[in-house]
């Protein structure tokens, strides 16, 4: 916008015609800035209830955690995550991942040899895998969103506060320009038909 | 067998740690060791005869319900080794009807299991108490034979399993399991 603009009826049309553009698009980002702010309230919500139901599990876990320290028993490899399947959607503009099957393999449990703790904690470890999965996607969501609002507030800044005052400022200057233009072609005109007449007197 | 500690069916850390002591002091030459089972074979192997120590290393609380020990010739092994076996055979059905999610598991007719807690530490708890009181009632008659010492090796195991659950170490168990995540 600060290169030189021509001061001639075509700059002033194909300016009029951006500031046109401008005016339509603000709005559509005003809009977007709007849902993007409500689709992270809501990811905000959906990870500040997983973070409690991650904590309340880990709570409720506590109480007979201790179990867990038995020697005989190793968790690491009991159970594992064999599938993730996601579901993607578009809100304004973001892709949003979304978790929609977990399946897991765990090793076949011998119920005679085994303690009768290690139901409870494979049931315990499938739910807050569950749970840290559906966080890890949520906060995925949360920054692609967090970038799109990003983005979609530096356009409207730009269109309300860089290119819409500056082409119409252009455009100000340009329309000025012209008239004066016009002023003076007139003011020549009749000097020359003054002239003319003066001449046509004399003779 | 009088000079061994006498155990208690008590997991505070002042009687493990008394329980601990005491061991170490008839051990003091294997200082290295913190297993109260291995201080007991080093104590006990002192004063028995090589099959004596043999069957009483062969003994333990883990292996005590397969067959071997049921056929045992001694009474207290035999007798404590057969009920070790239907306690399991009765958790093993409680957690195949749990299994199927079967919301009544708890109110199956059971000949030994107790209605078990749905707090699983409560319910290991539940466990060892009753193989520890079966222990108990065995020992009736039995004060310095090789049963004693016996029944004493399985109680020792029973506090040593106790004693093993310790809640900070699991909960870290539990949480470094979730952080170990593979996909498969």
């Amino acid at each position: 916008m600060a290169d030189k603009i021509l001061m001639n009826k075509n700059t002033l049309a194909t300016l009029k015609n951006e500031l046109k553009g401008y005016r339509t698009a603000l709005p559509v980002f005003e809009m977007k800035e709007q849902k993007l702010k409500e689709v992270i309230q809501s990811i905000e919500n959906a990870v500040e209830r997983l973070k409690i139901a991650i904590e309340n599990t880990n709570n409720e876990v506590k109480d007979w955690a201790a179990v867990m320290a038995e020697p005989a028993v190793a968790l690491d490899d009991i159970i594992e995550i064999s599938t993730l399947e996601t579901k993607t959607r578009e809100i304004a503009g973001v892709i949003v991942e979304q978790l929609e099957t977990i399946d897991f393999t765990s090793q076949e449990i011998d119920y005679l040899e085994t303690p009768l703790w290690l139901d409870a904690a494979m049931e315990v470890l499938k739910d807050q895998k569950t749970n840290l999965e559906m966080l890890r996607l949520e906060q995925g969501n949360l920054d692609r969103v967090r970038e799109e609002l990003a983005e979609a507030r530096r356009m409207k800044n730009a269109l309300k506060e860089v290119f819409i005052p500056e082409t119409k400022a252009n455009i100000r200057k340009i329309e000025i320009y012209l008239g004066d233009v016009e002023r003076l072609a007139i003011g020549c005109a009749k000097l020359v038909k003054k002239k003319k007449e003066r001449k046509s007197q004399v003779s | 067998m009088s000079s061994l500690p006498d155990l208690m069916f008590d997991n505070s850390e002042t009687y493990q740690k008394e329980v601990s002591k005491l061991f170490k002091t008839y051990n003091s030459a294997d200082e290295a060791s913190q297993d109260l089972v291995l201080m007991l074979h080093a104590e006990a192997e002192k004063f028995l005869s090589t099959k004596e120590f043999n069957d009483l290393k062969a003994l333990s609380l883990k292996a005590i319900h397969q067959e071997r020990f049921q056929n045992n010739s001694q009474h207290v092994i035999a007798s404590f080794s057969r009920f070790n076996h239907q306690m399991k055979r009765e958790v093993q059905r409680f957690r195949e009807h749990r299994k199927n999610e079967d919301l009544n598991a708890n109110k199956l007719n059971f000949d030994i299991l107790p209605e078990l807690s749905n707090n699983p530490l409560k319910a290991e708890e539940q466990l060892l108490k009753l193989q520890w009181d079966k222990l108990e009632e065995l020992s009736i008659g039995h004060y310095s034979d090789l049963a004693a010492l016996f029944i004493y090796k399985l109680k020792l195991e029973l506090l040593v399993r106790w004693w093993s659950f310790n809640e900070e170490v699991g909960l870290n168990i539990f949480k470094q399991t979730l952080k170990m995540e593979v996909y498969g």
